[in-house]
Formats: structure tokens, sequence, C-alpha cells
């Protein structure tokens, strides 16, 4: 394998890595929030209990990063987020409390995280110096007193994090290890079991055991969001692809790369299933890189046996994404394909009869606490000490029954506070043989841990009963046979929403459908489904398949979307000409016309003719006549010939009529279809602000709810892009000058908690995007002196200014009003800026405010940033485009309604007072016009821009609406001020568009230099 | 042969529009207003004639509007404002060299192309001190043909010097 292929995968790797990241961090986000709102009501009642589900989503989000940027050889990501995962590690232990302060670290952390993807994303090195976070969270831990060994195993990765990828891969799959360590317990046990049941039983069931063990307490989330899936199913194809080919490829010998290469895909797979909470292929997948990571350590090579062996795991992956993408999802063969590959591999290794873990997981700390054990398995859920009846039924035939019984009693002591029996430990040793045993147990293991702990050979079946469904009428649940994995999730309905329901995290693709769980609720519990798997409503997700997926580079999707405008505009094109056609062809009736006078002529050499006998006189003139006549009518039939080709013509051009209509459905379906890929969901963008929300209300003191609604809301992708800055400076704004202190609040007769609200909806042909707050609005007054000060404005106009005219001076160059600079907004970028941003996307902002009441900025996009609908309009013979969304209003302006203002044309418009222009007083080198000046006669104006800040263009001409293609005029030459860009029209000319914003700017420059001069 | 393109290509690099290195190089050449000019083979990516041009406000006045080239927008120089000289109606002759400058592609007006030609390297002479003054930076060199004598044009420096140029003259 040469190096520009590793390199090549990698960079697809990291792609990869940062897309995920990315997601994940945007979750972590999320559940911050959540978690920083319980941290707060903990403060309060120290009663609260931790959401479990919550920390543990995070440890999995943290962990995944971690992972992930070990496979990639990232030393400070690792790092850092290693560090992250302890305290989450820690905090879901209950060995760390989580104050506000912890949650602020693991903020700043977080945050710290993105600077390092970006850095990532920019300089593809994730050199940001995090010491200093890594020593705070170091700190959180010692204080809390469960450092331990965890630091010192985060010292040890920093050093060996810098040598070696080897290292990462152990500390990555530390987390997994510790559950095997778990589980190698449970081995154990279960091997005493076994042994003492069936004495001299041989290895290979010895193995099934342990697999059966592995797999235990493993089961999938019944319910995972389809778009995850669809992500995972992709995922792993291109992975299963990827390890078959290489394996297919070699057979026989393979090189050390080849196997470092299966290594990263099977770790892949093994996250991406995992992340998701495809645990059990997880599990297959991970001893799958447990044994390319023992070859590879050794300095071995795949040999051509152990390819056979994966083979069929890999056949396994293939199989089960294709039951996912038909909507099925049976993982029952993983465990036998997990067997099937340790036989293979063991018996090749026959020097090591027992599987070996790797070494780190060997000098883990076995279990010894409660505590411990039961929050090592990352993917079990955690509930609060619960009670929970279990009733087991043996094996009538089963030997030594009673011993099993007592093994079980002990194990289900481990995990809890046995409070009952029946019979009892010590009974149990009196009685020859027992059928039945009842356990009365209150534990913090969920409850499908619990039926993995009590599925052991000869158990025939399992009751678990919790307590609080047990205090309802009888709701049994008739447990699977031993094999854990016949506990499907299909055959089982969620439980009764207990009180977890509500606290759900809320998973998008999932709609919560109360109705769902109101009508599964009298079904009993389900023993696989975990209490927080359970509330999410079951059978959503096997009755709609996910949707397949591709990714594509982005730049291609522009390339097609701009290949789809010109074609839309070609079919303009076509249009024209073939309407023109027809109106060009000579009417029906000309046909008649043509015969009539074919007729006439025929009839007219008839009478020649006649008269030629009666008269002999003149024979010369006659013959004369009488040949010019025939010659006439000849000419006449033979053009009566051609024009009844006309009516061929005529039939052909309404075919071509129709082939043109046809041609717009397809070039509408086309371009409609492209912009459609490009569209995502405004939901995210908008979730960004919640953590602005939060650290400005932390800094200032002021209480502010976000209010989003309309995250449903699909924008073109290039647009959300171009969007985050600007309206984090928009809703920066709001919380840091709109909304008051509390104090200043209720001192005016609000509610002390401010809201700013986010919203996004479509309006006819646009996408609106609102940002309203209740705080006190914009001060007229205050602007105004400030537009004063820095000369912005004529002090002798400021009288005259309305509100509306007022308010849009924030949008002038350097213009703030905030009396102090703070931290978060008032420095940097000001709103000229996002003024200016949101018109790169060809977008209008306004601004509209009732002062003490709040203020509203609007922002007005158009749905595609590729097809401009645009006001083509004819100005000193040349055509020019203006962007409708910036034409306020066309009038057509009498004579006599032109004024001038302090020599500044102006036009009366339905009583309100216009500067006008023509393009030549604005630009330079515009041809001059046609005729004298505009108030010499009628002229049509075109208003552009908003009332405060709008400008009259006079034009000659307006030729129409006309979507034309934005073509930028710096790709071949540069940015003309006033011009944004120019475009192609149907008839391949090229006309220019017209920048509203510059014109206004350049007419603002032009008088204030003229009251200059004065 | 086509080696020498490509030391040609390689050289632009490194050396501007001179290629030292190879022994010749490919030209073609073209009319303007009586005088005779050279441009590299290599940059000229088509020859096409004139169409209806888009003016553009604010754009220096030997930026004679915008074309469209299959789908693209491209600027269009009129060579004979740049050089100062006076201006001409189109003839049946006149012709727009489309070019690769800088990574974009630009259109020349010229009064007619004549031929492509191939010339050694000997044969540039540097322009005469008195011709290459202030602004005319663009002149490479001179070749001498037979009886003709070629100007030897650095389109980079006709754009981009434009600003200074006319800064200068102002």
């Amino acid at each position: 394998m040469t190096s520009p292929v590793q390199d090549e995968f990698f960079d697809n790797l990291l792609s990869d890595f940062l897309d995920e990241s990315s997601q994940l961090i945007d979750r972590l986000n999320d559940n911050l929030l959540e978690l920083d709102e319980w941290a707060k009501l903990a403060a309060e009642d120290g009663g609260a209990i931790l959401d479990a589900d919550l920390v543990n989503d995070m440890f999995r989000s943290a962990h995944s990063v971690k992972g992930l940027s070990a496979m990639l050889g990232l030393p400070s990501i690792n790092c850092l987020t290693h560090n992250v995962e302890n305290i989450f590690d820690a905090a879901r232990r209950n060995e760390l409390k989580v104050t506000s302060h912890v949650v602020e670290i693991v903020f700043n952390s977080v945050d710290l995280l993105s600077a390092m993807l970006h850095e990532l994303r920019e300089n593809a090195s994730d050199d940001v110096p995090c010491e200093e976070m890594i020593e705070q969270i170091k700190a959180v831990l010692n204080e809390a007193g469960c450092a331990r060994e965890q630091t010192s195993q985060a010292d040890a990765e920093a050093f060996l994090d810098d040598a070696e990828v080897e290292v990462d891969v152990e500390v990555d799959v530390e987390a997994d290890a510790e559950a095997d360590a778990e589980v190698e317990v449970e081995v154990e046990a279960e091997a005493e079991a076994d042994v003492e049941a069936n004495r001299g039983e041989i290895a290979a069931a010895a193995l099934r055991g342990e697999v059966a063990a592995m797999f235990a307490g493993v089961t999938d989330e019944s319910e995972v969001p389809a778009k995850y899936v669809s992500i995972f199913i992709d995922e792993t194809e291109m992975a299963v692809d990827e390890l078959s080919d290489i394996l297919v490829s070699i057979d026989s010998e393979v090189a050390e790369a080849v196997t470092r290469t299966l290594l990263v895909t099977s770790h892949r797979i093994k996250g991406s299933a995992a992340s998701i909470g495809l645990n059990r292929p997880a599990r297959l997948a991970h001893v799958m890189e447990d044994i390319l990571q023992e070859i590879r350590d050794d300095g071995g090579v795949v040999s051509g046996e152990l390819a056979d062996a994966l083979l069929p795991c890999i056949d396994g992956f293939r199989v089960y994404v294709q039951e996912l993408k038909e909507g099925a999802c049976k993982t029952d063969s993983f465990e036998q394909l997990t067997i099937d590959l340790l036989m293979a591999w063991r018996g090749r290794e026959s020097a090591t009869p027992h599987f070996e873990l790797p070494p780190v997981h060997a000098s883990l700390p076995m279990p010894s606490s409660e505590a411990e054990t039961t929050s090592l398995a990352p993917d079990r859920n955690f509930d609060d000490e619960e009670g929970y009846s279990i009733d087991l039924t043996f094996d009538q035939n089963l030997p030594l029954s009673t011993l099993k019984a007592q093994l079980l009693l002990e194990k289900v002591s481990r995990v809890g506070e046995v409070h009952d029996s029946a019979p009892t430990y010590e009974e149990l040793d009196h009685l020859e043989h027992v059928g039945r045993l009842k356990i009365e147990v209150s534990t913090d293991e969920s409850l499908e841990s619990l039926y993995s702990l009590v599925d052991v050979s000869g158990v025939v079946s399992a009751k678990i009963i919790p307590k609080v469904a047990a205090a309802q009428p009888e709701c049994p649940v008739e447990a699977a046979e031993p094999p854990p994995q016949k506990v499907e999730p299909q055959a089982v309905a969620p439980a009764p929403p207990t009180p977890q329901v509500a606290k759900i995290e809320p998973t998008p693709a999932v709609p919560a459908s109360p109705t769902k769980v109101a009508a599964a609720a009298p079904k009993p519990p389900s023993p696989a489904a975990s209490p927080g798997a359970a509330a999410r409503p079951k059978g959503v997700d096997s009755s709609s398949k996910p949707a397949e997926t591709l990714r594509v580079d982005i730049e291609r999707l522009d390339q097609l979307m701009n290949l789809a405008g010109q074609l839309v505009i070609n079919r303009a094109r076509f249009e024209q000409l073939s309407d023109g056609l027809r109106d060009a062809l000579p009417h029906k009736s000309a046909q008649h016309k043509m015969n009539n006078a074919c007729s006439l002529s025929s009839k007219l050499l008839q009478m020649v003719d006649s008269i030629d006998e009666r008269s002999a006189k003149g024979q010369g003139e006659w013959n004369a006549i009488k040949s010019h006549v025939r010659m006439l009518n000849a000419d006449l039939e033979s053009i009566s010939r051609e024009t009844g080709r006309y009516q061929a013509m005529r039939i052909r051009s309404n075919e071509l009529h129709e082939a043109v209509h046809q041609l717009e459905r397809v070039s509408d379906g086309i371009q409609k279809c492209v912009m459609d890929t490009r569209m995502v969901p405004i939901g995210p963008l908008f979730g960004r602000f919640k953590r602005v929300v939060r650290d400005v209300s932390r800094t200032n003191g002021k209480e502010i709810r976000l209010d989003i609604s309309g995250e449903k809301t699909e924008l073109d992708k290039r647009m959300i892009d171009e969007l985050g800055d600007p309206l984090i400076h928009m809703v920066r704004n709001s919380a840091d000058h709109g909304i008051e202190s509390p104090e200043v609040r209720v001192a005016n007769g609000k509610s002390p908690q401010g809201t700013i609200k986010l919203d996004a909806f479509h309006r006819g042909n646009s996408i609106i995007i609102q940002v309203t707050d209740d705080g006190k609005g914009l001060d007229p007054t205050l602007i105004l002196r400030k537009a004063i000060d820095r000369g912005i404005v004529d002090p002798a106009e400021a009288d005259k200014m309305s509100n509306q005219q007022i308010f849009q001076l924030i949008w002038e160059p350097g213009f703030s009003t905030a009396e102090k600079i703070t931290e978060i907004s008032g420095r940097g970028m000001g709103m000229d800026i996002v003024r200016s941003k949101i018109e790169n996307v060809n977008g209008v902002v306004e601004v509209d405010s009732t002062p003490g009441k709040g203020a509203t900025f609007t922002i007005k996009l158009p749905l595609t940033m590729a097809i401009l609908p645009s006001l083509m309009t004819r100005i000193n013979g040349e055509t020019f485009a203006l962007p409708i969304e910036s034409i306020s209003e066309i009038v057509r302006v009498p004579r006599e309604e032109f004024g001038t203002v302090q020599g500044v044309l102006t036009a009366s418009i339905r009583g309100r007072v216009v500067s006008v222009v023509r393009l030549e007083q604005l630009f330079d080198g515009v041809r001059p016009p046609a005729t004298d000046t505009i108030d010499a006669t009628d002229a049509t104006i075109v208003v552009i821009g908003q009332e405060g800040r709008e400008l009259g263009l006079a034009v000659d001409d307006l030729l129409g609406e006309e979507d034309i293609v934005v073509k930028s005029m710096a790709e071949n030459y540069e940015n003309v001020v006033g011009l944004s860009g120019a475009c192609i029209r149907g008839d391949g000319r090229v006309a220019l568009i017209l920048d509203p914003s510059a014109m206004i700017d350049a007419a603002s420059q032009r008088r204030n230099s003229m009251v200059g001069t004065k | 042969m086509s080696a020498t393109i490509e030391d040609i290509g390689s050289e632009r690099i490194t050396s501007g529009a001179r290629g030292e290195s190879a022994n010749s190089m490919q030209l073609v050449s073209f009319r303007l207003a009586q005088e005779e000019y050279g441009i590299e083979i290599t940059r000229v990516q088509e020859i096409i004639l004139m169409g209806e041009i888009t003016r553009v406000p604010q754009t220096p006045d030997f930026i004679k509007g915008l074309i469209n080239l299959r789908n693209t927008v491209i600027p269009i120089v009129d060579l004979r404002r740049r050089f100062g000289l006076s201006e001409e109606k189109p003839s049946d002759e006149t012709r727009i060299m489309v070019m690769n400058v800088a990574g974009k592609t630009i259109g020349i007006i010229v009064d007619a192309v004549s031929e492509v030609l191939r010339i050694a390297k000997d044969q540039i002479a540097p322009p005469p001190p008195t011709v290459a003054g202030l602004g005319r930076d663009y002149l490479t060199g001179l070749v001498k043909l037979d009886k003709r004598l070629l100007i030897l044009l650095d389109m980079d420096k006709i754009l981009t010097c434009s600003e200074s140029v006319i800064v200068d003259s102002l």
C-alpha cells in the first residue's frame, strides 16, 4: 500500500472525524445546557436527582470523540476529551458532585474542543494549548477525590499520545476494556457455575460462554433515530466494502499497512455502531479490532485463515446493514459470528489457549465496589435505586439447582441489596432441589442488565418486575429463553410511561407521539428495552425505513445548482423564441386570402380570353395583357403552393411550443430538486444560540429565556453557513443591550425574565428569520446623538428624521450605541457588517423597535442563492438587473411631483419625499442619457431600500421580472463597486446586476460631499 | 515540441513571459494601429469575432466591457485605449483574443490577428529604454524578423499595472 493511498484514506477519515465530532460537540453543548439547568436546581434543592441518561449520553459523546481522535493521532484533542470523559465518568459514579462550577469548566473545555476542531479544519493540526484546561479538570477531579488512577492514566496518556498511535488505541478501548473487565468477572462466575454443573466441558463451550457473557447485557438501543441509522448504514457499508476488498484481494498474506487499515476500519464500524447504541454489532467489531490489534502489536500479518474467518463477520455486517435498510434489525447473528471468529483465532494461536485481553485491560482495577460495577459499561442505563422482584424458574432436571440458585443470589447481591428471597440462601443449603427462586432486590442496575444477570443456563424463565410496576395490577414479563440475544427489541412493547418519559432527551427524528406511548402503555414492560429506551415510542423505526443517503462535495452541488439555473434561463430563451416564431408566422386567414387571389386571377384570365374572341382589334396589346395576366396567375399559384407550407410550419411551431413547455417542467423540476438537495433545517443553527444566551445571562446576571420556533424551516446550506455570524451578533446584541437587568425590568412592570424569540418561516418567495426581544428597544434619541457625534447625520437634518429613519442609522459603519463596551458585544463586528453579510447572500435586514417594549430584527432571504429574481430595467439604453428583494416600489412620477431639497433632486411619492438619482450621477462611465433631465418629463422611478434608507432610481423602461443566475465579476476580473455581479440573459447578452445597497451608500456619500463642499 | 511548450509554461511561472531557457518559442502575432505585436501562444486560449460588449461603469476606460463566452462572463480589454491610441470602428478583421492572465480569462481587442510563428530566443532584443519608459513595463522585448519588428507583450502587466498607470497618468 502506497502512501498516497494512505493519505487519501486518512483525509477521508479526517473529514469524517470533523463531521462527526462537530455533531457530537453540538450534542454535548445541548446536554450541558440541560445539565446546567439541573445544577442550578440542585444548588437550591439538594435532593434533585441527576439524570443518569444525560450524563451517560455526554460520556458517550466525549468517549466517541476521544476514540476517533486517538485513531487519527490527534494528541491534544484526545487528551482533552479523555479528561472531559473522566469528569462525566466521575459524575455518573456519583463521585463528583455536579455543580455549576463543574459545568462551567466542561463548557470551557467543549469550547476549546471546538477551537481545536476549527484549527484542525484550517491547518490540519490540533495544536491548541490545552494544558491549563486539563489542569482545571484535574483540580476538579482531585477535589472530588476521585482522580485516582484515572488522572495518572491521563498523565501517562499525555506522554504516550505523542509517541505512538498504538497507545492511543489502547486508551481508546479503555472504556470498553472496563466493560470487558466486568464481563470477565461474570465470565468467572459463569465459569464456576459451569464447572460445577458440567465438569470437563471443552474449551469451545467455555468460549461460547465467554462470548455469551460478552454479549450479556449488551443490547441495542431499541429506538435509534432514523437519521442516525442512515448515517450508520452509509458508513458501515463503506467500511464493509473496504474491508472485504482488502481481505479478498490478499487472501494469503497481508502487509502490515493493510493490517492497520483493517484495524482502523473495524474501529470505525465499532465507533459508528456504538455511537448510536447498536451495541451488539459494536461488540463484534470490537473483537475484530482486538484481534487485529494483537496481530499488529506482534508485528504479524493477517493470515489467510484469519481472513477467511473475518470474511463471514463482514458478511454478517453486510446482511445486518441490509436488514437495517429494510427496517428490520436482527442482531442474533453477531454472537455466533463472534464465537466463530474467536474459535478461528484461537485455533491459530493454540499456544495461548485463553483469549487475552490487551494488556491495558489487565492493568485495570477490578471492579470491587457496587458503584463501580454498575457504572462500568458505558451503554447501561442508570436509574436510582429501584426495587425489583425477580422470579426465576429452573429447569426441572437441572443438577445442583440449589447451588445454581445460590450463585445467582450472590450474583444479584453483588449489584444491589437483596431484601428477601424465597427460598433464602440458608434454606437453599438444606434443599435437595429448587424449582423456583424469588428475589426481592433494590439496585440501581437497569432492568435489562438484571435480565442478563440471571440469564444463565438452567433458568427456564425469568420474570423481573419493577416495584413501581409491581404496585400496579399484575404485569409480569415473560422473559425470553436463556440466550439473551433472543430478547429482541421488536418482540417487546414499551414500558408504561414512567417519570422518565418527560426527561428523555429530545431526539428530533422521533417525533414525540404521546398517543403512541399511551396506546402502548397497558402492555407489559419489556425486558430488553431499558426505561430510557422504552419511553421512545416503539414501532417508529420498524415501520419507516431509514432513508439512504450519499455524501456529496458541496462544490459539486454548487456547480449543479449553477447549471440548473442556467438551464432555467435557457429554457426561458426557448420560450421567447417559440413565441416569437408563432407571432412571425402569417395568420391563418392569409391562406384564404391567397386562395381568393388565385381564383380571382384565374377568373381574370378567363375574362381576358373571352374578350379576345369578340374583338380582333388591337391584337398586339391584348396579347401582351394576356401574357401578363397568365404570368401573374402562374406566379400566384406557385406562391399559393408555398403559403400552403406555412400551414405545416404552424403545426411544427405548435409542437415546438409543446416541447418547450415540457422542457419547462423538466428544468423546473431539476432546479427544484437541486435546491431541495441543498436545503437543511435551520434548527441546529438556532440551537447554537441557547449557549450564547446562557453565556450572556450568566455574565450579566440577567434572566433570559430563548424561544425558538420554526426550526424545521429549511434554508440553503450556504446560507446557513453565512448566517451564523450575523445571527450570533444579533442575538448577543439583544441579550446584552436589549434585555434589561431583572431589577430594571421589574421596575418597568415587566416580568424579571426577558425573552428572546428566534423564528424562521416562509413568506411568499422568501424566507424570513426574526430575532425579537422584549427588552428596552432602540433608543432614538441616543442613536441620534451618537450619529451626530460621529458626523453621520447633519444636526440640521436631525429634527426632521422619523424614528424609523433614525433606527436605520445603526447600520452605518462604525456605529455603536453601547455606553460601555462589554465582553460580549459592542466590539468587533458592527451592525454594518451584519448587514453586509446578509446582503452577501442576497438578503435584506430590517429593524423595527418600540422604545421600552423591545426590538425586532427581520432578515429576509431569497429561497436560493443561485437564482436571483430580478427586475430587468433599461437605463440609458442599457439593461440592468435590480434584485426584486431590494425593491420597495415602482412608481410613475408625473413631472410636477419632482423638486429639489438643497440641490438634491427629490420626488414626492405618496406624500413621502424620496431623493431621486439617475444612474450616471452615481457611477462613472455610464452612457449619458438620451433625454435631458428626469424632471422635464414624467419618469418611472424604482424605489430601492426601506423606509428611512431609500433611494429612487430613474429608469427608462421596465423589461419585466426575470430569474437570473448571478455570475461573479471577480471570477475573471474584479469586483466593481455598485455592481453585485453580471448575468447572462436569455439572448446570450451580458447584463449587469446593480447593488442597491452600494447605490444608496454612493448616493448618501454624494450628498454628504455636496454638503461638505458647500 | 510539446516539451518546448511545457518548458515555456513552467518558465512562465518563474521568470514571467520570457522563455530564456528554451531555444525557441511560438508566438501569435497581431496587428494594432500599424504595429505588430506578439504574445506567447501558450497564453492564447482562442480567437473569437467581435460581439456585443456590455459596458461596465466604474471601471478604467480601457475595460471595454463584458462578454458571454460560453456561459462565462469575461472582461474585454481594448488594447487601443490601453496604449492610448485613437479609437477605431471595428472592421472585418477585428478580433478578440481570449487569453489566460494570472488565472483569469480575459479578452483583448486587436485590429487583426496575423499568424503563428516560431522564433529563436536569441532573436529577442530588449526594448530600447526610450520606449520602455514609465508605465510601459508591459513591453518585454522586440523581435527582429526579416522586414518586420514584433513587439512582445507581457499580458500580466497589462492588467495588473493598470491601477498605477491610471494614477500616474492623472
